[in-house]
């Protein structure tokens, strides 16, 4: 009798743990906090836009689970994904760096996505152009961009600037140097930064400064790997020899520019301690929700021109750097990746896009939405945009062990730690070796 | 002089005990202050006092199931290493066989692998076992790492303790297991204390293997969930602190306990005569 007991109790945990298996299930794995309410008070508008699509989605497909697995924390996610791919554990439908994609690529860890999108043409027409520049490999396209982001927006305090003499934000690069002479006369600073993290100095300015002296056909040969551009070419050190120059200035930067965390940084600016800021264009919300005493002269620009350069004058460093990818477990049958491939195409399609518009995030498709609730930042930010364009940005282009001689030097350069042409040879070596 | 030497060595110490114990009170004080005013100014005092972020930890998020995840976790991980590892010493110590010094190696050894050189080999091994994303996951990587360290602990400290006392136990007519649990162990109840106070926050704070082998999010430990508060490009630090104290909170509370216990282990392991 006590044996039967048993072996019915173990038969009924048996039929417990069997899991009923519903029509299909596709597995997602990304940076939100849809699942998490914890993470951020407000859900970000990219999420807000995601969580509309994928409710579009199931109602579409009755049957189907989406089992989402969410964290909102950048370094967090990245050594999750990348222990689970080493794993050969990827989920169907995860999202994806621009800078990670030669590794996933060259794994065989990402799907070839260039003839989903040419099968559905209305769906791959409302990205911008360029969009898909930093997910390419040989032709191939192996993610479709979500956000899009300015990483180098000049906020500056329009009234502190007027004290100083200036009526608006210099345009020539010559100015930056007396306007910081003129600021320390003041007791101020022209910039603050806080490269603690040390991809702010590369990401937001040396992105753009870069651009300003080698153009774009040079950066674009970098991430093709086609052998003409070199680190070492004289229009990259000299970029690297602008930016020391103006770091060494007396009063262009505070001093303890390695120190101080990104928020940190942020202080001086937002005290009014400080002319302006260059940070990206992420740092919109923070500040209409800061709203600091001289929130209505907080104005935007991009950095000055530079005389000599290559590059065009009216561009700032940005684009998409993250996007929605399949991994080739989405391939296991035609009916899978079918479902795999729907709920892609919701994260990354219209309503995600136009949900994600209307609650001002920046996102990397145009699509129609109602102007009317975007906040005052963020109207001056796009108008300024209207006549700029974009540059590539060098951590989302750019290989993940190259960026990070650039970061680490870059905070050496900063301090005149490093001579410009040292660090060129060094990122040049790095990159000579991941070829 | 004496005097003005005693007050520098002593103001020494209250600038290190300061910076010690400053970043508590930072995080305690800052987790009362709004976004807003924690991005104009870190370091102030907050100007309004406001109980909103312990209100949104509280309601709003899974703080209360993370918590449940790490002492679950933690507890058993904990009484398995104290455990094991007590057996263990008190046979390296006391026993000489043939291969002891070999195996003792071997798992000297544990302590010197790196646990980010063993991610992905572990990961991969606790899948294909099917362990992985179960309640008692973290309990097998934990217990594994834990051992090493408890181990030569206990055996250096059974080593300690005069055999004289098993000698007396054995005359008196006291058996094997008798002498070792009832004896022996009592005695080393200041190194448990020490153990258990040291793998107790270790696993309490273990993120790596957390963060890679659970993947729901009910199973979340609190290091790994209180990433959940930081976003892509925003952290609300001062939430992400109201965060951090509730889940400091039962962790002060039992070393307090412990501490306590360290003491009265000390005292107990006097030899009474």
């Amino acid at each position: 009798m006590k044996k039967l007991a048993t072996l019915l109790a173990l038969l009924l945990i048996m039929s417990l743990a069997v899991p009923v298996l519903a029509e299909d299930t596709v597995t997602v794995m990304h940076l939100t906090n849809l699942q998490n309410p914890a993470s951020d008070a407000p859900m970000s508008a990219q999420n807000m836009g995601e969580l509309a699509a994928l409710q579009e989605f199931l109602a579409a497909n009755p049957g189907v689970t989406v089992k989402e697995e969410g964290y909102s924390d950048q370094s967090t996610y990245q050594q999750k994904i990348y222990t689970m791919a080493a794993g050969g554990d990827l989920p169907d439908v995860f999202y994806l760096k621009g800078s990670w994609v030669s590794e996933f690529v060259n794994n065989g860890w990402a799907v070839d996505l260039t003839s989903l999108l040419e099968e559905n043409p209305e769906w791959k027409a409302i990205f911008n152009p360029g969009a898909f520049d930093n997910f390419t490999r040989d032709g191939a396209i192996y993610g479709v961009p979500t956000q899009s982001m300015v990483t180098s927006v000049v906020f500056y305090n329009a009234a502190l600037f007027r004290e100083m003499g200036y009526d608006s934000f210099p345009t020539d690069w010559e100015e930056l140097y007396e306007a910081a002479a003129k600021f320390k006369e003041n007791g101020y600073l022209l910039f603050t930064m806080g490269n603690k993290a040390n991809w702010p100095a590369e990401s937001c300015w040396l992105s753009t400064i870069g651009d300003r002296l080698t153009g774009t056909d040079w950066t674009n040969s970098i991430i093709s790997k086609d052998g003409t551009a070199k680190f070492t070419d004289p229009e990259f050190v000299s970029a690297l020899e602008y930016f020391q120059q103006l770091a060494l200035t007396p009063g262009a930067f505070n001093i303890d520019i390695n120190s101080l965390d990104e928020s940190q940084g942020r202080e001086a600016f937002l005290n009014g301690k400080a002319g302006a800021i260059v940070d990206g264009s992420w740092m919109i919300s923070t500040l209409e929700q800061t709203r600091p005493e001289f929130f209505d002269d907080l104005e935007v620009a991009i950095l000055p021109a530079i005389e000599g350069g290559k590059g065009a004058p009216n561009t700032a460093s940005g684009g998409p750097a993250w996007s929605y990818a399949l991994s080739s477990k989405a391939l296991s049958s035609p009916e899978h990746f079918a479902l795999a491939a729907g709920v892609l195409q919701a994260f990354t399609g219209e309503t995600s896009n136009r949900v994600a518009l209307e609650n001002g995030e920046i996102m990397s498709a145009t699509v129609e939405f109602d102007k009317s609730k975007t906040g005052p930042i963020l109207a001056k930010f796009l108008e300024m945009m209207k006549d700029k364009s974009t540059v590539p940005i060098y951590d989302a282009a750019m290989d993940s062990v190259v960026i990070e001689t650039m970061n680490v030097g870059l905070q050496e350069l900063l301090i005149n730690a490093k001579t410009p042409q040292a660090l060129a040879e060094e990122i040049q070596f790095q990159y000579e070796m991941g070829n | 002089m004496r005097r003005l030497g005693r007050l520098l060595v002593n103001l020494l110490l209250i600038g290190f005990s300061i910076s010690c114990v400053f970043p508590i009170f930072w995080v305690l004080y800052s987790s009362f202050k709004s976004q807003a005013e924690f991005t104009i100014s870190s370091m102030a005092l907050p100007k309004v006092w406001t109980m909103a972020n312990y209100v949104s930890v509280v309601t709003q998020s899974q703080m209360g199931t993370y918590m449940l995840n790490s002492f679950r976790t933690t507890l058993m991980s904990v009484s398995l290493i104290v455990t094991i590892s007590f057996v263990m010493g008190y046979c390296f110590s006391r026993f000489r066989f043939r291969g002891r010094n070999l195996l003792y190696t071997v798992i000297l050894m544990g302590m010197l692998l790196p646990v980010h050189a063993l991610l992905v080999p572990l990961y991969i091994q606790i899948r294909d076992a099917g362990l992985l994303d179960k309640w008692y996951t973290l309990v097998v990587p934990y217990v594994g790492f834990g051992l090493p360290m408890g181990v030569i602990l206990t055996e250096g400290f059974v080593s300690s303790i005069p055999r004289t006392f098993e000698e007396a136990a054995a005359i008196d007519g006291s058996g094997f297991l008798r002498t070792t649990f009832t004896i022996i162990l009592p005695l080393t109840m200041p190194i448990l204390a020490t153990l258990i106070i040291i793998m107790f926050f270790g696993n309490w704070n273990e993120f790596s293997f957390s963060l890679v082998l659970i993947n729901r999010d009910e199973l979340r430990t609190v290091p790994v969930g209180l990433t959940m508060f930081r976003s892509m490009y925003r952290v609300d630090y001062p939430r992400l602190m109201a965060g951090m104290m509730v889940a400091l909170m039962p962790v002060i509370v039992l070393y307090f306990l412990f501490s306590d216990r360290i003491i009265q282990g000390m005292m107990a392991g006097a030899i009474k005569g």
